[in-house]
């Protein structure tokens, strides 16, 4: 996972470097079917590309002593303003306890958005395929055995999410 | 901008490449812990029928891995030690079922003296996830005989056939597979009896040796007919011990 996390960081570097003059920024807020809520604040303003970044929590089932988890992200959208699609290539590093301590569990992936309006607010429907796994060791001293073992914590492979953005202040001022 | 979206497409492309190869890389490798002196290796090779198509709604099918336990017991049969138990079977974790699922591993829970509980889980050390293809463990002797057998039971959920079809709802019968939203056919069984001085060095295979009762646990029973199971025989490839 480390390459891809690099090559993540790299191409969203790159894409930053875009002018930053009349960016604005918008804050979101999704919610994914990974059971995670997540703020995001949207840089806006140019004709075909916005970053994201974004923390939030997340409800991890693994874990039976410490359910609740954190996230962190970073997306690059790619768009047209004619067309209600959007194209998003993200990151995000998930930090969790599944009963064996502390773990850090990085992701990438890759979604399609498709945004509408609905009772005059911005909203957006987003899917896409995601990959990364984190590994951790488990071990169990029982009465005549000491077991170990090392379990592997994937994230599922597709992941839908439901965002509410904040309306651009063009369209507020119109 | 012609050429920078062009580009751009063309790093994306790269991207998703890198991160499809990277799922396949930890999908395929099934992850070990280190082996000390005296350490015993399990490794479960998940054969064709590891994943099992589980209904949802109508064409709609979630894959699923099948519902496990390995343990250990005496030469006599006494009940050690559980060396894993899939999660919904460890924590009593099951989708709508007040009375647990005792068909789901009947020969583990007679093993162990009950189903484990939500008030009486089995602990968090030997649960986990139901492995997507296989599982590798390490385990280190404590106070365990010279003489010892290990134990895999087996089981998918729904796996309906001829021999155990659905509408089979009599428990009593041969052949009961639970019905609708049952076990199908049942769990199936694999032993090996280790002796930790003459198998030092070796590798054993635990050999198919039957199913457990198709439905509660009754007494323990291992039934060597294999004749009536399909689907059931070919969830494991291969259960091996290796001896350092």
């Amino acid at each position: 996972m480390r390459r891809p996390s690099c090559l993540l960081a790299l191409a969203i570097g790159l894409f930053s470097l875009a002018p930053l003059a009349s960016i604005e920024l918008r804050p979101e807020l999704g919610l994914s079917s990974w059971a995670d809520l997540n703020l995001g604040l949207r840089t806006d303003g140019l004709p075909w590309t916005a970053t994201t970044v974004s923390i939030g929590a997340l409800w991890a089932g693994e874990s039976d002593e410490m359910p609740i988890g954190a996230a962190v992200g970073l997306r690059q959208s790619l768009f047209r303003s004619r067309i209600p699609l959007e194209l998003d290539l993200a990151g995000e590093l998930r930090f969790l306890d599944p009963d064996a301590g502390f773990l850090v569990l990085p992701c990438l992936g890759l979604e399609l958005g498709l945004r509408f309006t609905l009772f005059k607010q911005d909203f957006l429907v987003r899917t896409g395929l995601w990959t990364g796994s984190a590994e951790y060791e488990e071990s169990y001293e029982g009465r005549y055995v000491q077991v170990r073992r090392i379990s592997a914590l994937e994230v599922p492979a597709i992941r839908a999410t439901l965002v509410w953005r904040d309306r651009a202040a063009v369209e507020r001022r119109r | 901008m012609h050429i920078s979206v062009r580009r751009t497409f063309s790093m994306l492309g790269a991207l998703i490449s890198i991160s499809a190869f990277s799922a396949c890389s930890s999908a395929c490798a099934v992850p070990s812990a280190e082996m000390p002196d005296g350490g015993l290796r399990l490794s479960v090779d998940a054969g064709p029928e590891w994943i099992h198509e589980f209904p949802i709604l109508g064409p709609i099918v979630k894959p699923n891995e099948p519902t496990f336990a390995l343990w250990l017991t005496d030469e006599a049969g006494g009940y050690l030690d559980t060396l894993f138990v899939t999660r919904k079977a460890g924590k009593a974790a099951w989708v709508s079922a007040d009375d647990g699922r005792p068909e789901a591993l009947p020969l583990f829970f007679h093993a162990r003296g009950g189903q484990p509980s939500a008030e009486h889980p089995a602990p968090d050390g030997v649960t986990g996830a139901s492995p997507k293809n296989g599982l590798e463990l390490v385990f280190v002797p404590k106070n365990l005989p010279n003489r010892f057998y290990v134990y895999g039971e087996f089981n998918h959920s729904v796996d309906y056939n001829g021999a155990y079809p659905e509408g089979v709802t009599d428990a009593s019968a041969a052949n009961y597979s639970g019905g609708k939203g049952g076990s199908g056919q049942p769990a199936v069984v694999y032993r090996a009896l280790i002796d930790s001085d003459a198998d030092r060095g070796s590798e054993v295979a635990l050999e198919l040796v039957g199913h457990s009762e198709p439905g509660a646990p009754g007494n323990g029973t291992i039934y060597g007919d294999l004749s009536g199971l399909t689907g059931a025989v070919r969830i494991v490839r291969s259960i091996k011990v290796a001896l350092r």
